[in-house]
């Protein structure tokens, strides 16, 4: 069974915390005791949550190395059901309904009318999607070389599945010397000129996702609040003569693993869950040689 | 070799570990590597070198002490968790 290594979160009152409770219901019914939990197979890969009315639930997941089955805790006190509400039912008290009048005696009279409250609002759905933040997104440079080692850091809520969640790097612009050639890179397995005129799928084999090989399409590094990779372009030896200039514009994008096609000639159809666009720009002034780093 | 380096080590599960990803970063730097042979003069747009820098960082948590031997990456010891590190190249 997989345990999550995950810090310990509160649900916020949303949708995610009726599945522990699920699958506790499940271990009840399997004859199993205690916190032990009947493995239950979900597709995390997407869902929709109820986002009903608050509900504090303590919730304790931990997160390892391996897809497949979860585990989940949520505390184990009371039958509420979490993100669900009872209808509302009229009593047999001897107060009246809402917008009902009190019978009343003779000669007594009647008290204004009580208007009625407003109807809650319609419960809406709410998706629980992962997200992508760029850090370290700066520059190193010292002498002719210039480094950006940029991470992508995606964060995967609970309890999505983070093997089924994959980055696809797209590529704009070109990596010259002083003297006009391109320099050359690995692109889909073959070796090509860094000059690419417009937006095309960044991958040095054919498969679109990002940091996949032959053994694996997942290759990411797990954290406690999804995982993360880098990526850090650059010229033959990151080595910047005078008159060089690498202009390169990236489009990073977060998608379902099961929607992107195992291979690519530069571009995918499929839909990415969040893009973000970053940069890698240097440029070797012809004379002295000095990097800057001007927005494409 | 430092003291106390050792290779064999007792805990068959971090060796095959260890193992493991030199064989994954000596596919990367083989297939997609711009370090060594014919690859020099190649640029990247990321993607290769970023993951080779992973894989040696993650063979440095493990422990492993290895170099390049002027073909590959080969395995010259292991150390203890976190005190991992490459060794100048050979050849």
């Amino acid at each position: 069974m997989r345990q999550f290594a995950r810090k310990p979160v509160s649900n916020r009152g949303s949708g995610p915390a009726s599945l522990p409770r699920r699958d506790e219901a499940a271990g009840r019914a399997a004859g199993m005791s205690g916190r032990q939990v009947a493995p239950v197979e979900h597709d995390f890969g997407r869902m929709s949550v109820f986002a009903g009315p608050p509900v504090t639930v303590e919730t304790t997941l931990k997160r390892g190395n391996s897809g497949g089955s979860s585990e989940v805790r949520g505390d184990e006190t009371g039958d509420e059901t979490v993100g669900h509400s009872e209808p509302r039912t009229r009593g047999s008290s001897q107060r009246p309904a809402w917008g009902e009048r009190p019978s009343l005696g003779t000669g007594q009279s009647l008290p204004p009318a009580v208007a009625p409250p407003a109807a809650p609002a319609a419960p809406t759905s709410t998706e629980v999607v992962p997200s992508l933040s760029f850090s370290n997104d700066s520059y190193v440079d010292s002498g002719k070389t210039s480094h950006k080692v940029i991470h992508f850091d995606v964060t995967v809520p609970i309890p999505l599945d983070d093997h089924k969640i994959a980055l696809v790097n797209n590529i704009q612009g070109h990596g010259k010397f002083a003297g006009g050639s391109f320099w050359k890179v690995k692109m889909y397995g073959s070796l090509v000129d860094a000059n690419f005129p417009s937006m095309q799928v960044d991958s040095v084999d054919a498969d679109p996702v990002y940091w996949s090989d032959a053994t694996s399409r997942w290759n990411y590094n797990l954290t406690d609040t999804g995982f993360f990779a880098t990526d850090d372009p650059g010229p033959p030896a990151y080595n910047f003569d005078p008159g060089d200039e690498t202009k390169f514009k990236f489009k990073t994008g977060l998608y379902w693993l099961a929607d992107l096609p195992l291979t690519t000639s530069g571009s995918i159809s499929a839909t990415p869950i969040e893009e973000k666009t970053w940069e890698y720009s240097v440029v070797a002034d012809p004379t002295t040689g000095a990097l800057t780093h001007p927005a494409i | 070799m430092a003291r106390g380096d050792s290779v064999g080590s007792r805990e068959p599960g971090r060796l095959r570990e260890i193992q493991t990803i030199l064989a994954q970063l000596n596919d990367w730097e083989q297939n997609y590597g711009t370090t060594y042979g014919d690859a020099k003069g190649l640029g990247s747009t990321g993607e290769a070198n970023a993951r080779i820098a992973d894989l040696k960082d993650k063979l440095c948590g493990l422990g492993a002490v290895f170099r390049w031997n002027g073909e590959r990456y080969v395995l010259v010891a292991t150390a203890a968790p976190g005190q991992g590190r490459q060794l100048a190249d050979l050849g």
